[in-house]
């Protein structure tokens, strides 16, 4: 029995080869830049390296100093989960509702609207980053300014009481992408015949239909657009740190991509594959959980 | 008499959430419109802020076209390489990744399954992750100071193959089956058959691409001037009182294509981003297929 299975799955194989020639070139690079770089992050958190000369063995001697290291790491990992929850949960629950909503409206025009967010969320970035780029002359300073809320300009994204506050409120700007898209469709797309069964049952409650007949049509696309949450919400600040180029200090907005390029200007490979490791697991667990949550769920459809 | 009365409420109700969400939208553009109307402004009309410049100027502009770098490089060669990246970017990406999403969607073989849960849990895996790791190994290849940087990384970008893969299902398998028997190659199939009618979701991944590429700094990587990209020269600037407005210009240079593009073809990508959704519930369905088949 079991032969005949391998012999039919070497068939295949042999009459399909050429559909593994052309995926190759893909995986080769999502191989080389993706998964060696990984798995290299594993490795080389146990040694002590900065890419010239050999690497030395030093064993969790990495993982203890992160841990040592005055407490930047630690605070680092605390402000990247609060990042996580404002931005990441946060900005899924604006997607979803912002898709219910408009989904309520005449089509047109929610299509108009759904565009204008999307061209934000994929362009918006440099634009905050103006924006919060300090200096009298800045938007956001001459703006308060000018108008008389505040007398003397500030530095918001150096500032430890603002920081936090313009980061996540930037980061929730850029959040419609295309995950929100995906939603948008999926409301448009929802199983019609339930919600039509709703009306003749004389339901008009939105709220209800929400519940009863769209969320469970809607996992895969609240699944999709909560996965592109996650690196965005861990990633997406030091993006804007760079861009207006605010130097990195020791504040809510201190996160742990800040510490890895940090260290990886100062080539410490060491700590920056311990960080990788810690926020690549951070990543994994907070997916698989909601992936089992929605497979939990949408087994009982 | 009372009906009327209801609908008419309901209307009311209706146009004033409409206004109140054109009101919304309207201030959700405001942070791109200041930019870009800034960047029109003459120096001397920057402080207070104002809602349109009255002598709008293009000054700015001409300034960053002309202006040189630290090191004497002009600014139009890295918009120059930041044109290159993105176009080569785009070359190697469609056609490495329509190739693989083919595969992944359509062909029936020992190991596709594994691969396209990998693929599914690396959506998780945005570049900027995995950002100085890849300067590491770059480093290690030489050619971190190089334009493949950029390119290589994101030509193989897993939300890519995602989306192009979703997409597939707008081809139908008997189309691909019949093309078989007849001895078609995959090759032939995925790019005689497949490609032309995926053309919306090649658009929508190359316009999000662009996108992430045109917001690219080099962080790390560039070190040479000539090979810096655009968004590169961001960090330079600030809002200091001399190059206030050719910050600005220089937000809005990186700004606006995006915002075009996206204008422009927000019908394919909408589409595209209809057919992306995680299913989890593979296993089953296959199942369920299979003893279709054999009964």
């Amino acid at each position: 029995m079991s032969d005949k299975k391998r012999n039919s799955a070497a068939k295949l194989i042999v009459k399909n080869k050429d559909a593994y020639f052309l995926a190759a070139p893909f995986f080769l690079l999502f191989f080389v830049f993706t998964v060696v770089p990984m798995i290299a992050a594993v490795v080389f958190s146990f040694f002590r390296y900065d890419l010239s000369g050999l690497p030395e063995f030093s064993g969790i001697d990495n993982f203890s100093s992160l841990f040592m290291l005055g407490g930047k790491f630690t605070s680092a990992a605390a402000n990247s989960l609060l990042m996580f929850l404002a931005v990441g949960a946060g900005g899924f629950v604006l997607c979803f509702a912002a898709a219910w909503g408009l989904d309520l409206l005449p089509k047109k025009f929610a299509d108009v609207i759904t565009i204008i967010l999307f061209a934000i969320s994929l362009s918006g970035t440099a634009a905050t980053a103006v924006w919060l780029s300090g200096g009298l002359l800045d938007p956001l300073n001459s703006f308060l300014v000018g108008a008389g809320f505040s007398d003397v300009p500030s530095e918001y994204l150096s500032d430890g009481r603002y920081a936090f506050l313009c980061v996540a409120l930037s980061q929730l700007f850029t959040t419609f992408g295309i995950g929100f898209l995906s939603l948008r469709s999926g409301f448009r797309a929802v199983d019609r015949e339930k919600a039509d069964a709703a009306k003749i049952e004389g339901i008009k409650n939105p709220l209800w239909i929400l519940v009863h007949s769209q969320i469970p049509s809607l996992y895969p696309q609240m699944l999709f657009a909560f996965a592109v949450q996650i690196p965005f919400a861990f990633t997406n600040g030091e993006l804007l740190r760079i861009l207006s180029g605010t130097p990195a200090e020791d504040l809510g907005t201190y996160s742990i991509m800040t510490f890895i390029f940090e260290q990886g200007a100062e080539l410490d490979v060491g700590k920056v594959c311990c960080a990788e490791v810690i926020l690549l697991l951070l990543m994994t667990l907070i997916y698989a959980a909601a992936r089992i949550i929605v497979k939990k769920f949408s087994k009982d459809v | 008499m009372n009906k009327n009365k209801k609908q008419l409420v309901f209307l009311l109700i209706k146009i004033v959430v409409i206004i109140l969400v054109s009101i919304i939208a309207l201030g959700l553009c405001a942070p791109i419109y200041f930019v870009v109307i800034r960047s029109f402004s003459p120096t001397e009309e920057l402080f207070p802020i104002k809602l349109f410049p009255a002598e709008p100027t293009l000054r700015h502009f001409s300034e960053l076209l002309n202006g040189v770098g630290e090191y004497g490089t002009p600014f139009s060669r890295n918009l120059f390489s930041s044109l290159l990246t993105a176009l080569l970017t785009a070359v190697i990406q469609i056609s490495v990744v329509c190739a693989a999403a083919y595969v992944l969607a359509k062909v029936k073989a020992p190991g596709i399954k594994a691969l396209n849960l990998i693929i599914e849990w690396s959506i998780i895996l945005s570049p900027l992750t995995l950002y100085v790791l890849r300067y590491f190994l770059m480093l290690k290849m030489g050619i971190s100071d190089t334009y493949f940087a950029a390119v290589l990384p994101l030509a193989a970008s897993p939300l890519a193959v995602f989306l192009v893969k979703g997409y597939m299902r707008v081809v139908p398998d008997e189309i691909i089956y019949c093309a078989r028997l007849d001895g078609a190659s995959h090759f032939r199939i995925c790019f005689g058959i497949v490609m032309p009618v995926i053309k919306p979701a090649i658009i929508a991944v190359s316009v999000l691409t662009f996108g992430e590429l045109w917001q690219y700094t080099g962080e790390l990587f560039v070190k040479s001037e000539a090979v810096k990209p655009l968004s590169g020269l961001m960090s330079e600037f600030s809002a200091s009182a001399e190059s206030a407005g050719i910050f600005c210009a220089l937000a809005a240079v990186i700004t606006i294509p995006i915002i075009v593009l996206s204008a422009v073809f927000g019908k394919e990508i909408a589409q595209t981003a209809e057919c992306a959704g995680i299913r989890t519930e593979h296993k089953t369905k296959i199942k369920a297929q299979k003893s279709d088949k054999a009964v």
